[in-house]
This record gives C-alpha cells, sequence and structure tokens, in this order.
C-alpha cells in the first residue's frame, strides 16, 4: 500500500516566514469552460463560474489564490478589470486612487482588431481570511458602460476552428502559518 | 491538532533525476501602488522596489518564483524582462545566446493605445544552493532607440474614472524541497 500522511499543518522546523506561509494543506478549484457575455456598467459585476468555497483548517492559515481569465472584448480601447472578493470583500487590489477603478489585475485587448482578440490575465495573491468557516472566493469584472465583456471566447466569433473557446479558473490553495 | 515540522518533503521512494518534492514554505511579495518609470534606449533598469526575500531551510531546496507583473510599455520597441538572484541573472533563466540579440526571461507587451494594461506572467525554478537570505528582483529594458516608459499597475492615460483601472503586482517564492 502507499503511505500516507495525515497532517493538518506542514511548517518549516523554524517556523513559518515572517508574512509568509509554510505547505500546503488542500486545494479546491473551479475550472470554467462555458461562455459568460457580461454587459459592462461601470461596476464590479460576478463573473459566472469563477468561484470557490474553501474551509479553512485554522484560523491562522493563509489562502493563495490563483486564477486566470480568458477575456475578450466588443469594442477597441477599454480596459477591462478583474478583481478577487472574498465573500464581500474585495482584496488583493489597487490602493485607492480617487475615482479609477481598483483592480487585481487590468487588461486590454491590446490588438487593433480587438474584436479577434482574447487577453489572458492571471494572478497569484495569498490572503488572511482569520476563520475557519467557508470562504468564497470569486471573480468580479469591470469595464466601462456599454462595453461587453466575452469570458472563454474573442469578441468575434466566427463559427472556425481559428476562433476557440477557451478556458478559465480560479483555484485556492491553504497554507499552514 | 497535528503538526509536522520538517524541512524536506519527498516521495518515499525518494526523488528521480528531474523531480522536485513538497512545498517547505512559501513568501509573497504584494506591490499596490502604480509606477511611471522611464529607461533609456539600452539601459537596464533594476525594479529594486519590488522584490521578494526568501531564506531556504536548506541547500538541496529549490525556488520556484511565480510572478504576475501588470506592466504595460509605451509604444515602440518591445518591453523585456529578466530575473535577478542577489543582484546577479540566473541561470538559464534567460533565452540562448543569439548574434547579439538580448538575452531576456520574457517579454512586456507594449501598449496598443494609452487605456491598455499588460500581464506578464513569469514562472522559474530556481536552485540557489544556499541558505542564506535570497532576493529576487526583475530588472527591465527595451530594443528601443530612444528613452522608453513602463507602466506598472496602470494604464498610460491613467485618467481620473473608474474606467482606467489601477492594478496590483505580485512575487511569490515557494521553497520546494529538493
Amino acid at each position: 500500500m502507499a503511505s500516507k500522511l495525515r497532517v493538518d499543518s506542514i511548517l518549516p522546523v523554524d517556523g513559518a516566514p515572517t508574512g509568509g506561509g509554510g505547505g500546503i494543506i488542500q486545494v479546491k478549484q473551479t475550472f470554467k469552460t462555458d461562455l459568460t457575455t457580461i454587459s459592462a456598467n461601470g461596476s464590479f459585476q460576478d463573473i459566472s463560474g469563477l468561484s470557490v468555497s474553501i474551509t479553512p483548517k485554522f484560523n491562522t492559515s493563509k489562502i493563495m489564490i490563483m486564477f486566470t481569465v480568458s477575456n475578450g472584448g466588443s469594442t477597441t480601447g477599454t480596459t477591462h478589470g478583474i478583481r478577487i472578493v472574498r465573500d464581500s470583500t474585495a482584496v488583493g487590489i489597487a490602493d485607492a486612487s480617487s475615482s479609477r477603478g481598483r483592480a487585481t489585475v487590468g487588461e486590454y485587448t491590446a490588438h487593433s482588431n480587438t474584436t479577434n482578440n482574447q487577453a489572458i490575465v492571471s494572478s497569484v495573491f495569498i490572503d488572511s481570511p482569520a476563520t475557519t468557516s467557508a470562504t468564497t472566493y470569486k471573480l468580479q469584472h469591470i469595464a466601462a458602460n456599454g462595453a461587453t465583456a466575452y469570458i472563454n471566447r474573442s469578441g468575434e466569433f466566427t463559427d472556425s476552428a481559428d476562433h476557440p473557446v477557451s478556458t478559465s479558473h480560479i483555484t485556492v490553495m491553504e497554507l499552514s502559518a | 491538532m497535528s503538526e509536522l515540522r520538517t524541512n524536506r518533503i519527498i516521495p518515499r521512494d525518494g526523488l528521480s533525476a528531474g523531480y522536485s518534492g513538497g512545498i517547505i514554505q512559501i513568501k509573497q511579495t504584494v506591490l499596490t501602488s502604480s509606477l511611471i518609470q522611464n529607461i533609456d534606449a539600452g539601459s537596464n533598469y533594476d525594479f529594486s522596489g519590488f522584490t521578494c526575500v526568501i531564506t531556504p531551510t536548506r541547500s538541496d531546496s529549490k525556488i520556484m518564483i511565480t510572478s504576475m507583473l501588470s506592466a504595460v510599455m509605451e509604444s515602440g520597441n518591445a518591453g523585456y524582462l529578466k530575473i535577478k538572484r542577489n543582484g546577479s541573472y540566473i541561470s538559464g533563466s534567460r533565452g540562448d545566446s543569439s548574434g547579439s540579440k538580448e538575452l531576456v526571461t520574457t517579454g512586456i507587451p507594449t501598449q496598443d493605445n494609452d487605456k491598455t494594461m499588460g500581464n506578464v506572467f513569469i514562472q522559474f525554478l530556481d536552485s540557489p544552493a544556499s541558505t542564506s537570505a535570497q532576493t529576487y528582483m526583475f530588472t527591465i529594458s527595451h530594443g528601443d532607440s530612444g528613452q522608453r516608459a513602463i507602466y506598472v499597475n496602470q494604464t498610460d492615460a491613467d485618467t481620473n474614472n473608474y474606467q482606467y483601472a489601477r492594478g496590483i503586482s505580485t512575487m511569490t517564492l515557494m521553497e520546494i524541497s529538493g
């Protein structure tokens, strides 16, 4: 029989580094393979199918959130932003700067033929939720009012192999700390 | 509560060549402020405001560097990014030599217009062979003949309304058993 180690916490012998974490205790992922269209309204909106819940074993644990979003757009000259939300609180976002959107990552379908493009945006952020209750992490999108975001496809969506359908994901890992 | 305190996690039968084991510790630096940096032609800009430090528990450990840099280069030739450990380029982290070409880890997108934000992903498994503190940093350059700006965590326009998002950049270091 294969050996199996069951343990609640994995730490370096001398403890976790200041501000950091130890080994990975558990992992969850939501992998999105379907298409979503978002009619932007200038506010952050949930991206359907890109949320994941995790119940930390300890309130000292840290949660490492990793995500990738494939995002097509409808118009040129529009900046899209993606942010992480823990339950109802945005985490891993930019410093406040007047009225500018505070995102985790921003992107623009950087191609003159924007509607033929999918921008791939990713990030890794380590959060400290300080709870042992079920915690939901989700991704939200923002763009200018009137713009449209297409998740897992390009804006132009011709029925041909060179307009592929893609995937997005959000993965969470509990780190001992 | 059970707690495993260890400086090495490997499969029961050991590691085969080219493999690494479990994760021992993780550190992360998050940059939430924005930056505009002008870079002269042919110059290398050490991004000293965005570093991450980790002290490996064993000299045979590897360090997995994973970074998401929200950055875009001003219009012109492509931007370039290289990884430094303790002030020196890491062996094997740049492309093979090819004539006079600059050897880099990856490119940085050039703006299509002043609303562009870029997203640069880097992942590299380093072997520092040390138990001293290791500082990782990026060096940025470009291939243009004049001075060019890099915009980090913001767009070039950076207009004060919700359409112009600001972002963050993260560098994550994981000590992996070797």
